[in-house]
């Protein structure tokens, strides 16, 4: 079929993709036993007022289903829900830390890719020379590397030894700037700790993903039939091996945007990086249960949608996957 | 019963040459001592489960011991000393047990359910298949750490055992997907169909005669992702949601971020131990899937 | 000087081609020489691991690690192919020599065009303009017999069929009139039907193109459809070449006639088809003496001791064989 009814087709399953994952979302939430508002709200709890309202609002006495089919309601018209403890509506919270954490997910994720695909390109079409041999150990370090420790790691040396970078906050507080432009380099400093250390897991597994699709495609009959038309090497490589090898990439860049925000998570908050990372492991923290769940589905919805782009992607290089 | 009237009727028969299982194990020992990768991954796992196992043994001071805090590594303490005096040499080897124990623990939780969920929707089809594949597919796309802080948000407890149970619970879509595509394809053997006209139950297909034929990869996986949990533990533990008594890595590396500036050993030395030990098991797999030949299909 | 080609399109002097393995070196062509003439289809028939595919690959210099072309000549309009630089065999492949190989639907890059594909190959060796490109593409693949082409150029190879994508294959081959083609076992995995077709449009192109034709096979059959002359290889050696009336009716080789015998016929009555006893023996230790006379019926003891030379014994009859020392 032509590439737009799948696009259509692909859309459309979006709708019942969604609608299932607010059922593992509200399932994961309300499997605990009890009155979720008793641990509401941190160490100090929430006064009985609120805790009441929260009641009334979600109708937390009503049966499990009511609550779902009331929650689906809202979140169907827009509404994302409330943080009860601080009276702040999910959206709001999600538009003032957007920003941010795109940021840090769209640098870290296009630095992965360049390197990852240079590197293992080079190193297949090298395979078992010195220089495969170092990047694949260099990838398999990297990828055993916890994140948030190499975080710290080069805080550490970075920012407390070497004073190159800062170690927190997005943007330095209280400097005046000569000009806009210096802002931003100011804010390009503080950038780029945070995404060392998102992109060295991500990039060390691309890296193998790519090394490893490119050898195998390197092993395709017509590869050699390029070969034997005359085509110079570089371009065997580069147009006819790598695009097929891209394939199964792209749909590890699309499902990339999970584990980024993964990582991210743990790197804003060491990084005092005010994103929807960091946000989330706050409100876990304090038991916000209706802010994570508003929270959890927007994110959801971002992951639906990149997923969605990627599997667009996807079909307009492999013409043979639009014949599902 | 049918055992033994199945081995009279092939006593029978002329014997066929067939590779037995130890054959088969042998063949794939003897690829794996050539693997230099498999070899030192399996060094490292080695190791740190020897000192994991030995650690009240062989550490050098006991966990509770309070000596003076934030000494820098020195001759008395490798490692130096925490905030509250204690050595971290000793921490480091205790936090191995917990670390390596919910790594392999997690995992096995995970295998269950993954082979379950896969065996079934490989095997039955239709919409069973359907419907667990979509669950899958949901939690397989949703960022990992976010379901897993969701998960134990509703946990008034903190623990080990609830992080297991979590990540365990969350980390099977891959596994499962993986078995469902192997279980797809071989259920259309005609050992299967022979076993089926003798009257075998669905349940005695998939285990004992597929089960054995997919093994491999559900060893080269679960392999791979025991650093996952490891770090998946160590992150949740970080970021307080983990046990602050016990002595995992996590706990260490949390304290050690508190004092990142004053004494950045507290942080340094449990991160690589992590570091070492996810190498290991990640060497290890990356030796045993090439020694047993496996291509991931999906 | 006589150009040492003597009025044959391609001649191969003493072809060494090796593969360093890590169990050892497998010697895939081990001094093989053989010559094409113009406007000939010459066959070379053998077993798998036979040496037939590296021979091919070795003419155009496709060998890669750990396989290395270690000796010999390869003469190809005046020169030797080995000795040329990469760049210059580029110039040589698809344009000058071309090629078509056994597996035509894997052959072909899936996520290209066919016309694209065909296109590149015209586009390499020749200064074609834009517009005029898509008149030979459509040129070229209505040639080979495919319908509509100008429709089916826009397709891509997983919706044509395995005798299509061969058709495509060869236009793709034949779309810078090659002076040699080698079609390496082009017929191997597709229908009879489709075989015969195929076939014949190999027949009518070599006409059309007056191309020479390296056609390598193991079904003596479809040799005797296209080639005029037959040369039999035998674990990296050649046993024995002569015309194709000469080969069916009076080989001289023991392996020759063994593999004419295990042909079955459909007027003969036999119980049980003629088996060659044993196995291809492995290339990285070959039999002493002639690597045949372990599964030969008449073998002597000098068999095993002696390589016998390449003789011949009429005109364009050669054999390696003692019997005939």
């Amino acid at each position: 079929m032509p590439l737009r009814d799948y696009v259509i087709r692909r859309t459309i399953i979006i709708v019942p993709t969604f609608f299932l994952i607010t059922i593992v979302i509200f399932t994961l939430i309300h499997l605990a036993p009890g009155d979720p508002t008793a641990i509401m709200g941190g160490p100090r709890g929430l006064p009985p007022e609120i805790r009441d309202a929260i009641k009334r609002e979600y109708g937390l006495d009503q049966p499990i289903l009511v609550q779902y089919f009331v929650w689906i309601g809202k979140l169907l018209r827009g509404d994302l829900g409330f943080s009860y403890i601080n009276q702040q509506p999910v959206w709001q919270m999600i538009a003032e830390r957007i920003q941010l954490t795109l940021e840090l997910l769209l640098t870290a994720e296009i630095v992965s890719i360049v390197i990852a695909v240079i590197l293992g390109v080079i190193a297949a079409v090298k395979h078992r020379s010195i220089t495969d041999a170092a990047c694949s150990v260099g990838a398999l370090v990297g990828y055993s590397t916890p994140d948030f420790w190499l975080a710290m790691v080069l805080i550490l040396t970075f920012s407390t030894q070497l004073k190159l970078f800062p170690s927190s906050q997005p943007y330095s507080v209280g400097v005046p700037f000569a000009s806009p432009f210096d802002a931003f380099l100011d804010h390009l400093r503080h950038l780029f700790l945070p995404v060392v250390s998102l992109i060295i897991l991500w990039t060390a597994y691309l890296f193998r993903m790519v090394r490893s699709a490119m050898l195998e495609v390197l092993t395709h009959d017509y590869v050699t039939t390029a070969r034997a038309k005359g085509v110079k090497e570089w371009i065997v490589i580069y147009k006819h091996a790598l695009r097929n090898a891209m394939l199964p990439i792209v749909t590890y860049v699309g499902n990339s945007v999970g584990f980024l925000l993964s990582g991210a998570a743990v790197i804003e908050y060491i990084f005092a990086w005010p994103g929807l990372g960091a946000l989330m492991v706050q409100r876990t923290e304090l038991r916000d249960y209706p802010a994570l769940m508003g929270l959890s589905i927007a994110i959801a919805i971002g992951v639906l949608i990149a997923n969605l782009c990627s599997d667009i992607a996807y079909a307009m290089v492999d013409p043979r996957i639009r014949y599902d | 019963m049918f055992r033994r009237s199945r081995r009279n009727a092939e006593d029978k028969k002329e014997k066929v040459h067939r590779p037995s299982r130890a054959t088969r194990l042998f063949v794939v020992l003897r690829k794996l001592k050539k693997s230099e990768m498999a070899i030192a991954g399996l060094g490292i796992v080695s190791f740190m489960s020897m000192v994991a196992l030995l650690a009240p043994i062989i550490a050098p001071y006991a966990p509770e011991w309070k000596g003076i805090a934030r000494q820098a590594p020195s001759m008395e303490h490798f490692f130096g000393t925490d905030n509250l005096g204690r050595d971290m040499l000793t921490l480091i080897m205790h936090g191995a047990r917990i670390s390596i124990y919910v790594g392999v623990a997690s995992v096995l939780i995970e295998v269950v359910i993954g082979l379950s969920v896969g065996m079934a929707a490989g095997y039955f089809g239709g919409i069973i298949d359907e419907i667990l594949m979509r669950i899958a597919d949901v939690i397989f796309t949703l960022p990992t750490l976010m379901m897993l802080l969701l998960a134990v948000s509703m946990f008034q407890v903190r623990g080990i055992h609830i992080i297991i149970l979590v990540i365990g619970g969350l980390g099977w879509p891959f596994l499962a997907r993986v078995v469902r595509s192997e279980y797809l394809s071989f259920r259309e053997e005609t050992y299967v169909e022979a076993a089926k006209s003798m009257g075998a139950t669905s349940w005695r297909i998939m285990v004992r005669h597929i089960l054995p034929n997919i093994l491999s990869v559900v060893i080269v996986i679960a392999t791979m992702d025991i650093p996952w949990a490891i770090l998946y533990e160590a992150t949740l533990t970080f970021l307080g949601f983990g046990d602050p008594a016990s002595s995992s890595w996590g706990v260490l590396l949390q304290r050690g971020e508190e004092h990142l500036r004053t004494s950045w050993w507290i942080m340094t030395f449990p991160g690589v131990a992590l570091l070492i030990t996810s190498l290991g098991f990640n060497l290890l797999g990356d030796g045993l899937r090439d020694a047993l030949d496996i291509k991931l299909r999906e | 000087m006589k150009p040492p080609t003597n009025g044959a399109v391609l001649r191969i002097n003493d072809l060494k081609t090796y593969y360093y393995i890590a169990e050892g070196v497998v010697k895939a062509i081990d001094r093989v020489s053989m010559k094409i003439n113009e406007e000939e289809a010459l066959g070379i028939v053998g077993e798998s691991g036979c040496g037939k595919s590296t021979l091919a690959h070795s003419i155009l210099r496709l060998i890669r690690k750990p396989g290395k072309i270690v000796g010999g000549e390869i003469w190809f309009e005046g020169e030797n192919l080995l000795r040329k630089s990469e760049g210059e065999m580029r110039k040589i492949r698809g344009s000058k020599i071309a090629m078509v190989f056994q597996n035509p639907t894997s052959s072909l890059n899936p996520v290209f065009t066919i016309g694209s594909q065909i296109a590149e190959a015209i586009k390499l060796h020749q200064n074609v303009q834009k517009h005029e490109m898509k008149e030979k593409v459509i040129d070229i693949l209505g040639k080979v017999g495919i319908a509509s082409p100008s429709q089916r150029m826009k397709d891509y190879p997983h919706e044509y069929s395995g005798g299509m994508c061969q058709r495509a294959m060869m236009a793709m081959a034949l779309s810078c009139n090659p002076k040699l083609l080698i079609a390496d076992e082009p017929t191997t995995n597709l229908d009879v039907t489709i075989q015969a077709q195929i076939l014949d449009l190999v027949r009518i192109l070599r006409k059309e193109f007056n191309a020479s034709i390296l056609l390598i096979g193991h079904d003596f059959g479809v040799m005797s459809e296209l080639c005029d002359r037959i040369v039999v290889m035998y674990s990296g050696k050649v046993v024995e070449s002569a015309d194709l009336k000469t080969i069916f009716e009076g080989a001289k080789h023991p392996y020759t006639n063994a593999l004419l015998e295990s042909i079955p016929r459909i007027n003969v009555e036999k119980d049980r088809l003629h088996v060659i006893p044993g196995d291809v023996p492995e290339l990285i230790k070959p039999p002493p003496g002639c690597r045949f006379h372990p599964r030969c019926e008449q073998a002597t003891e000098a068999c095993g001791k002696e390589e016998p030379a390449i003789i011949e014994i009429e005109k364009g009859h050669e054999v390696a064989c003692l019997l005939y020392n």
